[in-house]
């Protein structure tokens, strides 16, 4: 068998095992709401870490940090910082919220903040932002996995082919288990793209240039641009410290409040798991470190690719590796790719049910869950079809999504820890700090210091929200102790 | 130290990570020299703030298990 055939069949061997894992997953949990969508609540340390770690680390994580480190140096450290950053706050947010979601029957993340603030018109707001901000979100990943399938298969299996055939297995598992399959596949996977990360990171530096040290002693010589902070920019021009510094700030507030991410703190099994999680994120985090060990490896590498996204493969390709070794690095593309891509379709699906749907048409728990799934195939084949369109600035449509995603954290805050909040006032300041957010989404030129948008939104939106609450009338007592005090 | 202490070292230290990844802090901290374990400099600051993150976190949690031991509150589990 020649070394391209053998690389496909580790690939469909790969992908046979998660479907394999997926459809296990969920012969235990319950058929209801609860059992699809929180795991019966009965999540422990091991998928939890896992579910984490592989949903926040996705094919940006993989593809796109070694392309940053590549193409624009020390730029590309701002992806380490944010992680632990956004994750532990959650050492004390995560047990109020999976005791709130116990009380009062939670499963999402809109349904808390509209719980504390009563307003039908806020959860469809919540749900159409959140579906708009997951679009673009699962295409990148779709495009990730046919990118990286394209590569290493010489082509044989095209972009199309490579993203359909991953994803029609992440629809079968997420479709028949819901998030147990996303838990226990999603396991699976982080420890694939762990081992992979931490033997390419510091195998091909070796390989190459003899050691981690000598690497970055000659990028030192030659390209010395690349290791001075911020950093370049996607065009090679410098990038800017206001730029820099606010990724890391947004990025961290958009970890700690991304909607699919959140909904996990219902999934656990009780309070010290979730405190557990978060402990243990950062030796997640850290496989960052090899995965930009790979990028700053093709920096002084003779040829380069067409694109810098493609300088993983394009390296595991030209490095001389065994085939196994390709195979498996493509399966650790694919997992970052699928874990993050199958929580997102399940979370997408979710949401919309219950807090775009649920609140207006009130539906049986078994028409939820039906609904549910015709869901995650629309917003799958949704995904799909943008994912086919060649040079649709999709990364673009995620850095917007994540300014207004940035604006849930005013909010949810207010709904766990301000007493004196009200509807209007996280209303008006949702609404505010969206519409700043996606002002200067769309007038770069105009942003302050190079500011990321969710800040200056963040900017807006808080004042909005302390005025409004403060000049309106108190919520009720006893509603607001049942959120502060759990 | 007790578990109220912790939980402020706690807070103090992520406070101090964020000022210390981002502008002025990280722009004085901007040299790849020395190399730590073959990184550059720049680039082993926020890595050391990650492993030190990892270990404030594992100690907070220590004296919060203590705590709940000592005063008997459980209600955790």
């Amino acid at each position: 068998m020649d070394k391209s055939s053998l690389i496909t069949v580790i690939i469909f061997a790969y992908l046979a095992v998660t479907l394999g894992v997926g459809l296990m997953a969920g012969r235990r949990a319950s058929r209801s709401v609860q059992g699809y969508v929180a795991g019966d609540r009965d999540f422990g340390l091991l998928v939890m870490y896992f579910i984490t770690g592989a949903t926040v680390f996705s094919a940006f994580a993989f593809l796109g940090g070694p392309g940053w480190a590549y193409s624009r140096g020390a730029a590309a450290f701002y992806i380490l910082t944010y992680g632990v950053l956004g994750m532990a706050p959650w050492y004390a947010m995560g047990p109020k919220v999976a005791a709130l979601g116990r009380r009062f029957g939670f499963v999402t993340q809109a349904q808390l903040l509209v719980g504390r603030f009563p307003s039908r018109g806020l959860s469809a707001m919540l749900a159409v932002l959140t579906l708009a901000a997951f679009v673009p979100y699962v295409t990148i990943q779709m495009r990730g996995a046919g990118i990286v399938i394209e590569a290493v298969t010489d082509g044989r299996i095209p972009l199309a082919a490579g993203a359909a055939v991953a994803y029609a297995i992440v629809l079968v598992y997420v479709l028949s288990s819901g998030v147990s399959a996303v838990g226990w596949t999603n396991t699976f996977q982080g420890v694939v793209m762990l081992v992979i990360a931490w033997a390419l990171g510091i195998y091909l530096p070796y390989h190459l240039y003899g050691g981690v040290g000598p690497m970055f002693e000659q990028i030192m010589a030659e390209r010395p641009e690349l290791l001075s902070l911020p950093g370049l920019t996607g065009s090679g021009e410098p990038w800017s410290w206001g730029g820099y510094s606010t990724a890391i700030l947004a990025s961290a507030i958009g970890v700690t409040m991304w909607p699919h991410l959140f909904m996990k703190a219902y999934t656990a099994r009780n309070d010290k798991i979730i405190r557990r999680t978060v402990i243990l994120f950062p030796t997640f985090q850290l496989f960052l470190i090899p995965v930009f060990l790979i990028g700053f490896a093709g920096v002084l590498f003779p040829e380069s690719p067409d694109q810098a996204d493609f300088i993983l493969p394009f390296l595991v390709l030209r490095s001389e590796l065994p085939a196994l070794v390709v195979g498996l690095f493509c399966a650790g593309a694919l997992s970052a790719s699928m874990s993050t891509g199958d929580a997102l379709l399940h979370g997408a699906a979710s949401v919309v049910v219950e807090d775009g749907v649920q609140p207006f048409w009130k539906l049986s728990d078994k028409g939820q869950r039906l609904l549910m799934r015709i869901l995650v195939v629309l917003v799958g084949a949704l995904a799909y079809l943008f994912a086919l369109v060649e040079g649709f600035s999709l990364v673009d449509l995620l850095l917007a999504s994540y300014g207004i995603i940035c604006q849930y954290m005013p909010a949810m805050l207010a709904a766990l820890y301000w007493r004196r909040a009200t509807t209007a006032g996280v209303v008006s300041g949702l609404l505010v700090g969206s519409a700043v957010s996606v002002f200067f989404f769309l007038m770069p030129e105009l942003k302050p210091l190079g500011m990321h948008e969710g800040i200056l939104g963040l900017i807006a939106h808080i004042p909005v929200l302390l005025v409004v609450s403060l000049r309106g009338t108190p919520q009720d007592g006893e509603h607001v102790e049942g959120y502060l005090h759990v | 130290m007790r578990f109220h202490t912790w939980r402020r070292i706690t807070w103090a230290y992520h406070l101090t990570f964020a000022i210390a990844v981002i502008w002025p802090i990280q722009s004085l901290v901007n040299t790849p020299k020395p190399f730590v374990l073959g990184l550059p400099f720049q680039m082993a600051w926020p890595a050391a703030w990650i492993v030190g993150s990892l270990l404030v976190l594992w100690r907070l949690d220590a004296a919060r298990t203590r705590h709940i031991g000592a005063t008997s509150a459980g209600g955790d589990e």
